[in-house]
């Protein structure tokens, strides 16, 4: 129920892809990141973890 | 290597810092070479590399774009409104606090079906204490709209 922050492989600072995520759509191998403000990010992977209480998200590159 | 280079800095936070970060840099340079035919001649080079270095104190730049590490602009050129994300957010928490306090409430309902009735009194005056933040909190936000 909460805006989430989203990491890049893993949760560290300088992974982060974008904060106040409120929409996260993942189709064909692409994930698609929508803030509250409407913003997108895309990042292509799949999402390795969803701490719905911590509000963190983590995407890594999908294994071929 | 020493020289001098300007460079845009692209943090995530904003706190004044005193850092090592890495910047990729291109330097143009000329250098001479001989071919296989024994022609040898200078042109000019271009490489790519990275090299950390320290910034000092507080440069006291903007931080905090959250979509800066997928943005093509620079920051000069952004159009977002920093007031507007402000608003947004506190709308939605507005929001997220009456959802968490009709929560609350029916916690404090399932409370009292269990025969806790102090228990349903205390937690229903945190509701109303919640609900009055929240009530200041929309005050605010009216306002800023």
């Amino acid at each position: 129920m909460c805006l989430s922050t989203v990491y890049k492989l893993e949760k560290r600072p300088e992974n982060e892809v974008l904060k106040n995520v409120m929409l996260i759509e993942c189709k064909d191998g692409v994930v698609t990141l929508t803030d509250i403000m409407g913003r997108e990010a895309v990042i292509e992977g799949e999402i390795a973890s969803a701490d719905l209480t911590g509000g963190t998200v983590v995407v890594r590159p999908k294994a071929s | 290597m020493s020289h001098e280079h300007d460079h845009e800095y692209m943090h995530e936070h904003g706190i004044p810092h005193d850092h090592e970060h890495a910047h990729e840099h291109v330097h143009t340079h000329a250098h001479e070479h001989t071919h296989a035919d024994g022609t040898t001649h200078t042109h000019p080079h271009e490489h790519a590399h990275s090299h950390p270095h320290t910034h000092e104190g507080d440069h006291g730049h903007p931080h905090g774009c959250p979509g800066a590490a997928n943005c093509a602009n620079d920051c000069k050129s952004c159009d977002m409104d920093p007031r507007a994300e402000i608003v947004a957010l506190m709308q939605y928490m507005v929001n997220h606090n009456t959802a968490h306090a009709n929560e609350l409430a029916q916690l404090a309902g399932r409370l009292k079906e269990l025969g806790d009735p102090a228990g349903y009194d205390q937690v229903m005056q945190a509701v109303s204490d919640f609900e009055k933040g929240n009530m200041r909190l929309s005050t605010v936000l009216a306002a800023m709209k």
